[in-house]
Order: structure tokens, then C-alpha cells, then sequence
């Protein structure tokens, strides 16, 4: 699909991951709509966006809320005339022990991560229906496939998704659907605001485990999956977790288990227990990176695979020769 | 693994493990250089105490940062290994008597005079913690909650209260939080410690202090307990001061004073106070056993220290010594080794702050005088308030000495932040002449002699 002339409706996109995502489709020429719960932060991506050469229009909307997603539809289509592509990419999360972690946060996670999700579907599908075409991208993440400790509830909500995606994905061929595209993206640790918007009981500040990604990668992948959608995409480094995980669930496991424990949650800060932005957002106008110097560590990496590669060329070169 | 995770977790400069360390290496005939973790030396010391003062502060604060466990290590804390790593410093017995209970410096000499093992009921254990401020109480509270209610979780047989105190453990507050482990249970390692190492018909010294402090809970057997017995009244730590303010401006803080959360109570001390709920286990053990109990109560850590002094004076005098040199030690500078091979009378002072400074100018002035006082001073890394100058130390030890007065190793010009101190006082304690040989130990019915406080 071609993005320019489309329409395009993102949840979360007052920061990190949809924010992102709608300046991407915005410079693409796509008309952005814009939801997330906080108008101030989306007002300034909606500024953003038009700086970019796109239409934009906020709606601010708690993904919670059924009858707000319905009615965040009908804005778009009111607005724009169609909506050609729904992403899902609203997501709080938890950080926690299983026995500390109140039960309403826990439900908060699973109705933001989940419903939120299954509300945005039921709302974009009959448009895109209808006009015979369009997509649909749930933004799971590879915690939803490599589970790791004190985020259950995140964990949980995300590997839902993509059996939420795939499900989709065969009742519309079921029902001649083919244009209609569902989708799943899952990152792995991004650059964004969410660790510090996180709730968080663990008593260690809860931070980006490394490697640590920029969140435009993610959106660029994401325009791409709309260009030419496929079932799902794995974004950032940890792509080796998937298959790990299918093949060595225990070593995976052990993993996930100590890198958590070692550089997910802080060795020397504390935290207060907090509920983070679960049940009010955090002020301000948001931003797309969390301050977790993802491109300078992008940077770095590239320039160590780059080097290394060369070094490993110019040893093959010189056997060759020899 | 225990074992090396226990020493690991334990905090090297806690008076209960000082006491620990020094008895029991006292017992095996060791004396407690460097507070047992390295050696003594002048030369080490000199270079340590050289150093510009930022420099000598950053290692205070350095120090922390290593003693203080990773915050990912907190839930491996375990009282039994913590207990187990006390009793594995001490040799198979039999004793003839043990102390447990409270920490105090006085309780030292009178457990070497008794050649008794101390078990204490409190142990510190420091988390890694780089975020809060020190002059925060409140947001250092919330912080530190969460990992404090998971080791009293884990450890149903604890109390932790995490003490916050800026003003003497700044320096340290800067990295690290503390945790104070008090155990409500005898618990199966001191409970076989005491049913296999105790010769028959030994007896059970159970030393109480009866100090509390204000303090909030914040979960289940979990507490914040905002300052601490030093050089500030407990008053002044929760309603402020001149003080304070001056402190405050002198640390270059960005507040102006502390602002501590409302207490809900009044709950033994964190570092010296003694929990009764302990006390049903320590009488039914002895009980079982046939040990006789003595309750030692005492109102304040060093109230134990001008009776101390007494006896060791009498005892010397029993033993045909002059008992006219007074070697007052502080904190955990201690040595009782040297102190018996000097036949120097030991006086402990909780600190160097007003209040240690008042209670051995109480004793001078009700005690026969001495002839020789020395005096050496523990540095905690910066002027807290009430901590006495050098000159007012030695003006007072001049004042009361007969024919010599000296403070002894400490770098005066470093003072209080000589970063080297703890490498200098045993090879201070130890040039002292004469030296007599180990008596041999005092028995409880010598002490009944002498008569108890």
C-alpha cells in the first residue's frame, strides 16, 4: 500500500513508539490521527506532523474507554472521508513482585495493553471492511514471546496480542477479507519514555535493558509493514530470542531471567512504589525518546559490526591472496 | 555460598560486626587491627590521611558505595546466614559465659575480661543506593520501603529498620542505605550455638539497652527510623534548628533542613536498642540447658562504659598492677587484646560528638585520677554536628591526667575526616609501654564480687 494520500490512526501517539510512528507517516504524506489521553502532548505532535507536510488531527482518547475509540473512528472518518491504517501502539506497564503489585494495576496493564487493543480493532475493521483494503498493526513486543520477571501482567498482555492478530488474520480470510491486513511488530528494548512512566514496586528504579534501540526504527519498520504487510516482524536486536526461545526455552529462560535482574531494574537506585501513568497520564507534552541513548548506542554498535566486518573481510582478503 | 554471601552482605564498619570480630579474634588470641580487615600501619595511614580534603571526603563516600549489597542482592538476605556467619568466628568452646543482645563498646572489654563470645541481636546490612538525597527523609523513606518490606518478608524472624541519619552518616547516606536487621527470634543457629558451645552451668549475659527512638512503620516488622544516637538530640533531628541549618549550609545541601515523616511511635533504637521479643527464646534456651541468666540493662549504649572501666581497674589492682593508665577507645576502634597486654583500663565512647565527650568528663570527675589517659577518636568522614575538636579533647584528658595526657592515633590535622585512622590506632594502641602477659579470665563470681551495676 501506498502511504502517501492515506490515512493512518494511531494510538499512544504522544510519545515514545506512536509518536514516532505518526511523524513517520506524517512525512510520508499520510494523514495522521492522533490519540493518546494527554491533548497537550498531542496538539504538539499534530504541530509536528504538519511541520512534516501531513494533515494531522488530535483526539484525545483513553484506549480504555470502548464508546472513545468508536468515537475516534468516526472523527478520522468524519475528517479524512476512510481509514486506511489502525495501529495499536498505546502501552503502560508494571514493574513488580507478583504478591506486591496491586490488582488494580495489574487490570489497568491488561485494559490498556489488551482491550485498548481489541477496542482499536473492533473500531478500525468495519472501515477497512468496507472499503476492501487497509491494515491494521498491533504493537506487541518481544516480551510477549521471551517472558521475563516482574512484568506479568505486560508479558501477558503482549503475547495476547499477537494470538489476537493471528486470530484476526484468519477469520478475514475466512470471510474474503483479503485486502485487510493484520499485523504484529515486536520490538525489543526501545528508546522510549515508558520506563520512567512505568509503575513500579520492584524498590530499584526500572530503566532500558540493553541493547537499547531508537524508536524511529521501529516506525520506519512499521511503515514498511504497511507498504508490504506481513504477519509479523521483529524489530531491534534480541531477533535471536524468538527462534532461542522455540528451541531452548530453558536456556532463554535462564537469559531473560539474570539480564533482567541485572540491567532492567537498577543495582544502585531506588524507587518509590508508584503506579507510574497507569491511571492518570504524566504531565507535559511527551516526547519520542526516553533519554536512554539509544541512537548513540545504535551508532556505536553499527560502527563495532562495521569495523569487525571489515576486519574480518581484510583477514579473508589476505588469505586469498596468500 | 551462604557463607561468603553473608560476609559480603554484612556492613564491615557496624559496631555488632566490629564486636564480632574483635572478641572473637580476641579469643583465638588476635588483637583487631584495622577493624580486622587489613593491617595496621602508620605508613598506609599517613598516605590515606595525606590526601586533599575532597579527596579524603570521596573516599568516605567511596567506602559506602563498596559496602553498600546491589539492590538486585536484597532478596537474598537471610538472618540464618547472616547469625551463621557469627557464629562460624568463633571457635567450638565451651565458653563460660556469652553475652547477648545489644551492641555496645563497653560490652567488648567486659567479654574479653569474661573470655565470652557476644551474639548480637542487631546486624547492618547496606543497599547500594545512589538516588535518594540525604537531607531527603521522606522521599528516602519511599524509596527504600519497598526493598526493606521484602527482606522483612523474607525473613519472618526480623525487624528491619531503615535508619536514615544525615548528619554522622552523610558521607555514607551519599550511596547507600541502611538497613538494620534486629532479630525478635533466638533462631536454630544461635539456639545450637548455645546448647553446644557453653561449658555446663555457664551463664547467659542478656544485654539490654533500653534506648528507643521515634520511628514509622512502613510495613509489616518494617520501620524508618530518621536519625540516630550522635551528636544531635532527637528532637533536633525532627523539629530542626540553627544547627542543623548551619549544617545544612556548611554540606552546601539544596534544603535548608529536614522535613522527616510524622513517626507513629516509639520503637527500641535501630543500632543499639533491644528488642524484648527476643528475650522469651534466650531465658527458655538457658533454661533447657541449665544456664543461669543475668539481665544487664542499661538506658544508653555507654552507660555500660564507667562500670567497665571500674572493674577492669580493680581487677588490674587484684592482680598487683598500678591500673593508672586509661585508654579510652571509640566507636569500634576498640581493641581488647592491647588493652589487657598495656594493663590499660578501657573506657569506650559511643562517638566523638558532645554526648561521649560529656560522659567521659562525668567519669573523670567522679573517678580516682589517672596518671596516663590516652584517647584515640574514630572519623566518620566530616563535622557532623556535635563533634568535639581535638583541642577540646585534649583539654579535657589534660585536664585529668596526673602526669600525661595524649591522643593517640589519629592524624589531628585530618580529624574528623582521617581517612587513614583505622589503619593507625591498633600500631598506636601497641608502642604503648608496658606490656604484662593475658590475665587469665574473670569469672562471673569475680564480677558478683566486684558487684554489677
Amino acid at each position: 500500500m501506498r502511504i502517501k494520500g492515506r490515512v493512518a490512526v494511531v494510538t499512544g501517539a504522544s510519545s515514545g513508539i506512536g509518536r514516532a510512528t505518526a511523524l513517520a507517516f506524517a512525512k510520508k504524506g499520510a494523514a495522521v490521527v492522533l490519540a493518546a489521553r494527554r491533548e497537550e502532548a498531542l496538539e504538539e505532535v499534530a504541530g509536528q506532523c504538519r511541520a512534516r507536510g501531513g494533515q494531522a488531527l488530535a483526539v484525545p482518547t483513553d484506549v480504555t474507554d470502548d464508546e472513545g475509540v468508536e468515537e475516534l473512528a468516526r472523527r478520522a472518518a468524519a475528517e479524512f472521508g476512510r481509514i486506511d491504517v489502525w495501529i495499536n501502539s498505546a502501552a503502560v506497564t508494571a514493574f513488580g513482585p507478583f504478591r506486591e503489585m496491586p490488582l488494580a494495576d495489574f487490570r489497568r496493564v491488561v485494559d490498556v495493553n489488551l482491550m485498548g487493543y481489541v477496542h482499536g480493532a473492533r473500531a478500525a475493521l468495519p472501515y477497512l471492511r468496507e472499503q476492501g483494503e487497509g491494515v491494521v498493526v498491533n504493537v506487541s513486543s518481544i516480551a510477549g514471546v521471551v517472558a521475563q520477571p516482574y512484568t506479568h501482567a505486560y508479558g501477558m498482555t503482549k503475547s495476547a496480542i499477537r494470538m489476537l492478530s493471528t486470530s484476526l488474520r484468519q477469520e478475514l480470510r475466512l470471510e474474503g477479507a483479503d485486502g485487510v491486513h493484520v499485523c504484529s511488530v515486536l520490538p525489543a528494548t526501545i528508546d522510549t519514555p515508558l520506563f520512567q512512566h512505568a509503575a513500579n514496586y520492584t524498590g530499584r528504579k526500572a530503566q532500558a535493558m540493553p541493547p537499547v534501540y531508537i524508536p524511529e526504527s521501529v516506525a520506519r519498520a512499521i511503515v514498511n509493514l504497511v507498504r508490504v504487510p506481513r504477519r509479523e516482524i521483529v524489530v531491534g536486536p534480541g531477533r535471536g530470542l524468538v527462534p532461542l526461545a522455540k528451541t531452548a526455552p530453558g536456556v532463554t529462560e535462564r537469559i531473560m531471567r539474570a539480564q533482567v535482574d541485572r540491567f532492567h531494574l537498577s543495582r544502585t537506585e531506588t524507587a518509590p512504589a508508584d503506579s507510574g501513568n497507569l491511571h492518570r497520564p504524566m504531565p507535559g507534552t511527551g516526547s519520542v525518546h526516553g533519554g536512554w541513548h539509544g541512537r548513540r548506542r545504535t551508532a556505536v554498535r553499527r560502527v563495532a559490526a562495521a569495523v569487525a566486518l571489515g576486519a574480518v573481510a581484510a583477514a579473508c582478503l589476505g588469505r586469498s591472496r596468500r | 555460598m551462604g557463607r561468603v554471601r553473608a560476609a559480603r552482605m554484612l556492613t564491615d564498619f557496624d559496631s555488632s560486626v566490629n564486636m564480632v570480630r574483635a572478641i572473637s579474634r580476641f579469643l583465638r588470641g588476635k588483637d583487631h587491627r584495622a577493624m580486622s580487615m587489613g593491617p595496621g600501619s602508620p605508613m598506609l595511614a599517613g598516605a590515606a590521611s595525606a590526601a586533599p580534603s575532597p579527596l579524603r571526603r570521596a573516599t568516605f563516600t567511596t567506602m559506602g558505595r563498596i559496602q553498600g549489597v546491589p539492590l538486585n542482592q536484597a532478596r537474598q538476605v537471610r538472618a540464618d546466614e547472616l547469625t551463621e556467619w557469627v557464629t562460624r568466628q568463633y571457635g567450638p568452646g565451651p565458653y563460660p559465659a556469652v553475652i547477648v543482645g545489644s551492641a555496645s563498646g563497653a560490652a567488648v572489654f567486659l567479654a574479653a575480661a569474661l573470655r565470652a563470645p557476644f551474639l548480637p541481636q542487631s546486624l547492618l546490612v547496606a543497599l547500594r543506593d545512589t538516588a535518594t538525597h540525604p537531607d531527603d527523609p521522606v522521599g528516602a523513606m519511599h524509596a527504600v520501603a519497598p526493598l526493606a518490606r521484602m527482606v522483612a518478608a523474607n525473613n519472618p524472624e526480623l525487624a528491619v529498620y531503615h535508619m536514615h541519619d544525615p548528619a554522622q552518616d552523610r558521607p555514607m547516606l551519599e550511596n547507600m542505605a541502611y538497613l538494620r536487621l534486629k532479630r525478635l527470634r533466638l533462631g536454630p543457629v544461635y539456639e545450637r550455638f548455645l546448647q553446644q558451645r557453653l561449658a555446663p552451668g555457664a551463664t547467659v549475659i542478656q544485654l539490654e539497652c533500653t534506648r528507643d527512638w521515634r520511628s514509622r512503620q512502613v510495613g509489616e516488622r518494617t520501620y524508618f527510623q530518621f536519625g540516630c544516637l550522635d551528636g544531635l538530640s532527637e528532637e533536633e533531628y525532627h523539629h530542626g534548628g540553627q544547627r542543623i541549618a548551619d549544617y545544612l549550609a556548611r554540606e552546601n545541601s539544596s534544603r535548608w533542613g529536614w522535613d522527616p515523616p510524622e513517626p507513629d511511635g516509639r520503637r527500641p533504637e535501630a543500632e543499639w536498642g533491644f528488642d524484648p521479643a527476643i528475650a522469651g527464646d534466650i531465658e527458655a534456651v538457658a533454661a533447657r540447658n541449665g544456664y543461669a541468666l543475668h539481665r544487664l540493662t542499661m538506658a544508653e549504649p555507654q552507660e555500660l562504659s564507667p562500670f567497665v572501666a571500674d572493674l577492669y581497674r580493680w581487677w588490674y589492682r587484684d592482680r598487683g598492677m598500678p591500673a593508672a593508665r586509661l585508654l579510652a577507645q571509640s566507636y569500634v576502634q576498640w581493641d581488647p587484646m592491647w588493652t589487657l597486654r598495656l594493663g590499660a583500663v578501657p573506657f569506650w565512647l559511643r562517638f566523638n560528638t558532645r554526648p561521649s565527650y560529656a560522659d567521659l568528663s562525668r567519669y573523670l570527675d567522679g573517678a580516682e585520677p589517672y596518671g596516663r589517659i590516652h584517647l584515640n577518636l574514630f572519623s566518620q568522614g566530616l563535622w557532623s554536628p556535635g563533634v568535639v575538636s581535638i583541642e577540646q579533647w585534649h583539654r579535657l584528658i589534660t585536664a585529668h591526667a596526673r602526669e600525661h595526657a595524649q591522643i593517640i592515633g589519629v592524624d589531628t590535622g585530618a580529624y574528623p575526616s582521617d581517612t587513614g585512622g583505622t589503619l593507625r590506632y591498633q600500631p598506636a594502641f601497641a608502642a604503648l609501654p608496658p606490656r604484662y602477659p593475658l590475665p587469665a579470665p574473670l569469672t562471673m563470681a569475680d564480677i558478683d564480687r566486684f558487684g554489677w551495676p
